[in-house]
């Protein structure tokens, strides 16, 4: 599904990502870890097609489609949805009336046809379950004022009615006490299948107890420079990152 | 027009060439007082502070350097054509004149319409200019010399009458000069709605509207005003009100085309415990100039005014905001908030911007802000994500961002209008 092969990002001339290879099949979670500033969220940012980066090398090859090439909408329409790390508050929007237009402008460019009212709001209905969401809160002001733990549920919502193939969950685990944690989780393996992948970025061990990763990649200096299973993700609770930044500095020697 | 004539000078020509200045006429006095006093001030050069960055005068002395204004030009007008096809009182202005003949009043409960004329202008002897007179200028004179057949609307006490729609409509072969003038008068505990808009066929338009507004004890008026105007056109509008104890009055003002518009909103609290809302909107592009100058004076305690003014400015359009609150010595509890915020979409876009506090009292909660921005690219990004267009993510944003200064606007016709033009131009 997701190739990436020896991507270099930058932002303002700060070289962030300095190779990464990563393979991701349809079936499959992925979590990414790592220390603060190890380049995890760049990844992620780069992977939707935010602006800000530059990728100066390398190349993300998707459905054996070159990513590189689509903007951000382009991008969520052949099925790539990121779940952001700090969810943008939008004055006068809400996500009932902001989601029913990208919603059906994904399904154009799917050849699909629209959703009228009725059905948008029965998809609406039986997608708000999975994350215990109230129907009152998105005919609010998107994320004004909602707390940590309504945005996340909020952007599980949203992926839930969306439908991706690969979902790049952004720390989704952060400011989430564990009652949110646990119905995010919910509803992200819910909307697990063999037909789609996950990435889950975290900084924590955490939220793998919830969302199982099939394998675990750890990033430092813009790098993967370790890859296991689960287990992997347990290690580096127990002990830290220094062990593995002691094992690339040793590795550099 | 010569070199060596001064701008006022044309005018008082224009003035004595006119029938208005024919001898038997009862309104001479006033009108050529108001001449005296037009020319004593002079229209507003732009070294005038006011008028800094609205060149006006000069964009009039341009206008009738092109031609004379036609006065034997009969203008075809179908109302039908334009009037919103709701129950109301619907008054037809053409090229300045009130025209009772063209109008639709026919729901005049609490409802006293009038056209002020030789005949009946004895009877607002008392009323004309008392609003108007602490923010009078050199504009507000020139109407009172010039206008012929304003409108009267008294509204009485403990009435809420049918809305009032007012439509000013323009044609002529040439160049058009306009001075309409309206009296509104609203008595104790009664409440009125109007919305005015303005409706170019042919013709070049300069437009010099003065309304004045006395709101009387526990009185309510809410006033719309659609500025959609031919890219031609030039309007001047004053509008002048006087609020008595415990009264309420709402503006709403809608600036989307022409060449040059000159919003001067003057709202004088005479008393207790009034309520004043100002709300406003313009989103420009083109060449076109948005300029509104808005005062409110707080004199007495307890009272409250809300303004908020929003713009998107685009292509070489220019949009300047001035709000002046004053808070007199005495005004204490006043409430007082103001704020103006601004979207850029172009380089080559002007926004001025100046927010001015006099405050004399020292129990009062005043604040104010303005912002110029643009539109906030995580915002869209976000949008994007989700799979929205460039275009249409933006679209969204800026309708949200536009959407909070319609609150006000009560007529569903209108405010329909209105949402369905900011969409348009928003695409």
């Amino acid at each position: 599904m997701l190739k990436i092969t020896d991507l270099h990002a930058s932002i303002e001339d700060k070289q962030i990502l300095q190779g990464i290879n990563l393979e991701v099949n349809a079936g499959e979670v992925h979590a990414i870890m790592g220390p603060n500033g190890s380049g995890k969220s760049t990844l992620a940012s780069v992977l939707a097609g935010r602006e800000d980066y530059e990728v100066t090398n390398g190349s993300i090859s998707y459905f054996e489609k070159d990513l590189l090439e689509f903007g951000p909408e382009e991008r969520a329409r052949e099925g790539i949805f990121l779940a952001f790390q700090y969810p943008v508050e939008i004055p006068g929007v809400s996500t009932t009336n902001f989601l029913k237009t990208a919603l059906n402008q994904v399904r154009e460019y799917r050849g699909e046809k629209a959703l009228d009212a009725v059905s948008f709001l029965k998809l609406m209905k039986e997608k708000m379950k999975l994350v215990e969401i109230d129907q009152a809160l998105l005919s609010r002001s998107l994320n004004e004022g909602f707390s940590g733990g309504e945005k996340k549920r909020n952007e599980i919502f949203q992926m839930a009615m969306l439908e991706p193939k690969l979902s790049i969950l952004d720390e989704t685990d952060s400011g989430l006490d564990i009652d949110a944690l646990r119905i995010v989780a919910n509803g992200v393996n819910t909307l697990k299948s063999k037909d789609n992948a996950t990435i889950v970025v975290t900084h924590y061990q955490r939220l793998l107890d919830y969302i199982v990763p099939d394998f675990v990649h750890v990033l430092y200096q813009g790098q993967i420079v370790k890859s296991g299973d689960k287990s992997l993700a347990l290690e580096l609770e127990e002990k830290g990152y220094d062990w593995i930044k002691e094992e690339v500095a040793a590795h550099a020697l | 027009m010569e070199e060596t004539l001064t701008l006022e000078d044309v005018i008082s020509a224009a003035y004595h060439g006119s029938s208005i200045s024919k001898p038997d006429s009862i309104l001479k006095n006033f009108k050529e007082t108001a001449l005296s006093e037009m020319e004593a001030m002079g229209l507003p050069h732009k070294k005038h502070e006011e008028y800094k960055y609205t060149p006006i005068r000069k964009v009039i002395e341009k206008m009738l350097q092109t031609g004379d204004a036609d006065n034997e030009y009969i203008p075809n007008v179908d109302v039908s054509s334009f009037v919103y096809q709701v129950e109301g009182n619907h008054l037809i202005f053409v090229n300045g004149e009130f025209r009772p003949d063209l109008s639709i009043i026919n729901i005049t409960d609490g409802l006293e319409i009038t056209k002020i004329d030789e005949s009946s202008f004895k009877e607002f002897g008392e009323v004309i200019n008392k609003a108007s007179d602490q923010s009078y200028n050199a504009f507000t004179a020139w109407n009172s010399a010039m206008f012929q057949n304003g409108l009267s609307i008294e509204v009485a006490k403990k009435t809420n009458p049918a809305p009032i729609f007012i439509y000013h409509f323009y044609q002529s072969e040439s160049l058009v000069l306009s001075h309409p003038r309206i009296l509104v008068s609203v008595e104790s505990s009664a409440a009125v709605d109007i919305t005015e808009k303005s409706i170019f066929t042919n013709g070049q338009v300069f437009s010099n509207n003065v309304t004045e507004v006395l709101l009387q004890q526990n009185a309510k008026m809410s006033l719309t005003k659609l500025q959609n105007h031919d890219e031609q056109s030039v309007l001047h509008d004053g509008v002048h009100v006087r609020q008595a104890r415990d009264s309420r009055f709402d503006i709403n003002t809608f600036s989307f085309a022409g060449k040059m518009i000159r919003n001067n909103l003057n709202i004088s609290l005479d008393d207790e415990n009034c309520e004043t809302n100002m709300h406003g909107l313009y989103l420009l592009n083109g060449t076109t100039h948005v300029d509104n100058h808005t005062a409110v004076d707080h004199k007495k305690p307890h009272s409250l005014s809300n303004e908020l003014y929003k713009g998107i400015v685009d292509g070489k359009a220019k949009a300047v905001f001035n709000g002046k609150i004053f808070v007199r010595p005495g005004a204490q509890q006043t409430n007082a908030f103001q704020s103006n915020n601004n979207v850029s979409l172009s380089e080559g876009a002007t926004i001025n911007t100046k927010p001015q506090l006099e405050i004399w009292a020292d129990d009062v909660k005043c604040s104010h802000g303005c912002t110029i921005g643009q539109l906030d690219e995580e915002a869209i990004f976000y949008l994007r994500a989700r799979g929205l267009d460039e275009v249409s993510a933006k679209a969204m944003l800026l309708n949200a961002f536009a959407e909070e200064t319609l609150q006000n606007v009560t007529q569903e016709v209108v405010n329909s209008e209105i949402t369905e033009m900011i969409s348009n131009r928003l695409q």
